[in-house]
């Protein structure tokens, strides 16, 4: 098991483990970490698990493919470090590992 | 005042439920409905919360309303099963469902739906699901499980057996039961087929690799693929026939579609919303909750109302006006987090690319809606038959 530390954007942060093959989006929503909502279940296509995640390990990171950078091009407060969780995948590398998240997933009517 | 009651079985119910829908959520929102021995949750927020605590609310032995469905119906299907394997085995599909991948088979689609749709323009007559409907999710979902077009229609015929339930009947029929274990006897010999490869890049790939690799049994194999075959199809037929009845019924909205194409998107979104196909979704408690006063036990059956909370008035402003430009990205016509659903991207793409052949042909389309036929499940929700009049093209 990894573990991650996620960072809420108040500062309260969630020490968590996760299983290696699982995305950091579940990494949050199957320890009910606040503030990521993972709506579509990890298909890419809501944008609501964005997160924001440290350059040194962002670096050793598959790139984000074209759908990833499609969906973060809709999200509030992107950076250059922003990812979408369910498009990374937890491997032994990102082992205590901070994953800061956003003030806010864009949800809403 | 009548107290709310709600039988999602009664065939007179699923014509109309909106009004039977409101009354609960304004009545009673956390409703045990006593015959059926299952709670029904008919506001947004707490089928939200349902479909996000998924500790408290979990899928083992449950999703279908019928409680003994898991021993009828053998073949596991991750949608029956909680984390951490269900998030294992749904993880091995999710890269080939993002809208990226999806993108590779809107050519396909499209070629698809505008060859179900030709031969009807000079006739001037055209039924949305029996035309067309039932047969493009098939075919496209088909497409990715390599079961060839000779045997779509068994295997479309096997679903609706699987589906169909007579008025008031809460429990599965033999018709129910055959439906599934043809199907079941079908897969096993298809999986068969394509067990030693070669594992390509789709579904069928993904499956019988994951077998090899030690990852998922036989048995979870043929589960998943009566799973697509189920949910890859009927779903999305049904809100093909939703959305041009709604269409129809709304001509100024249809009107805006028809000048402006490129919001055709958004309008699926609305049909979602609006009239979605999939209309309950069953969970089992997990640990005791209390929600609005009342106490739901561990093992006790809840069913989360998904298309009386897309109507919801505290979350959606005129929840009962249908918009095409209202643009809510939050409805749950797919659930909501990790037990989402996975073909979402590839129904949205389904229907919108319909919408964007059928508008262009026969824009001013005209339902004749004393023929229109509806399917009866209380899970699944739409016609089978939605038949419509337009002006035919002229002989060349």
């Amino acid at each position: 098991m990894i573990q991650l530390k996620y960072i809420e954007h108040d500062g309260t942060s969630h020490t968590v483990t996760v299983e290696e093959g699982m995305n950091l989006m579940e990494g949050a929503t199957l320890n009910m970490v606040p503030g990521v909502e993972g709506m579509c279940g990890g298909i890419c296509s809501c944008a609501t698990c964005h997160c924001y995640l440290p350059e040194e390990r962002l670096r050793s990171l598959p790139e984000a493919g074209s759908g990833e950078l499609a969906m973060l091009e809709a999200v509030e407060g992107r950076r250059g470090n922003s990812r979408l969780g369910c498009q990374v995948v937890v491997t032994a590398a990102l082992d205590g590992m901070e994953v800061r998240l956003p003030k806010s997933q864009g949800v809403g009517s | 005042m009548k107290q709310a009651h709600l039988d999602p079985y009664d065939h007179r119910f699923h014509w109309d439920p909106y009004p039977q829908y409101q009354a609960l959520r304004e009545q009673d929102p956390v409703y045990y409905n006593e015959e059926l021995g299952i709670w029904l949750l008919t506001k947004w927020e707490d089928v939200n919360r349902a479909f996000r605590d998924f500790k408290t609310f979990i899928n083992t032995g449950a999703v279908s309303l019928e409680p003994d469905s898991g021993e009828k119906l053998p073949f596991p299907m991750f949608i029956f099963s909680d984390p951490p394997d269900h998030t294992r085995v749904r993880n091995l599909f999710a890269p080939l469902m993002t809208p990226d991948r999806i993108r590779r088979l809107e050519d396909y689609t499209r070629r698809k739906a505008v060859e179900l749709i030709e031969p009807h323009l000079r006739g001037g007559k055209f039924d949305f699901v029996a035309d067309l409907g039932c047969f493009l999710p098939m075919d496209v979902i088909s497409s990715l499980t390599s079961v060839p077009k000779t045997d779509q229609d068994k295997v479309r015929g096997w679903a609706d057996d699987l589906i169909a339930r007579e008025d008031k009947q809460h429990d599965l029929s033999e018709r129910n039961v055959s439906g599934y274990m043809n199907m079941a006897t079908y897969f096993g010999e298809h999986a068969a087929k394509h067990a030693d490869g070669p594992y390509g890049d789709d579904l069928i790939g993904i499956l019988m690799r994951s077998e090899k690799d030690g990852v998922l049994r036989r048995d979870q194999v043929i589960g998943t693929l009566i799973l697509l075959a189920i949910a890859g199809n009927e779903t999305t037929t049904k809100l093909i026939g939703n959305m041009a009845y709604r269409l129809w019924q709304h001509p100024e909205q249809r009107r805006l579609l028809v000048e402006d194409p490129a919001l055709i998107a958004k309008a699926v979104e609305e049909v979602l919303r609006f009239d979605g196909s999939s209309q309950i979704i069953v969970r089992r408690i997990g640990q005791d909750v209390e929600m609005r006063g009342k106490t739901l036990r561990k093992g006790d059956r809840v069913g989360l109302c998904i298309i009386s909370a897309n109507r919801d008035a505290d979350k959606f402003p005129d929840p009962d006006v249908f918009d095409v430009r209202r643009g809510s990205r939050d409805h749950m016509a797919f659930g909501y987090g990790i037990h989402s659903c996975l073909g979402a991207a590839l129904a949205r793409m389904e229907v919108r690319v319909v919408f964007e052949e059928i508008l262009k042909r026969m824009p001013d389309y005209e339902i004749l809606e004393e023929r229109l036929a509806r399917a009866h499940n209380p899970n699944v929700r739409g016609f089978t038959h939605v038949p419509a009049r337009f002006r035919p093209l002229p002989d060349a």
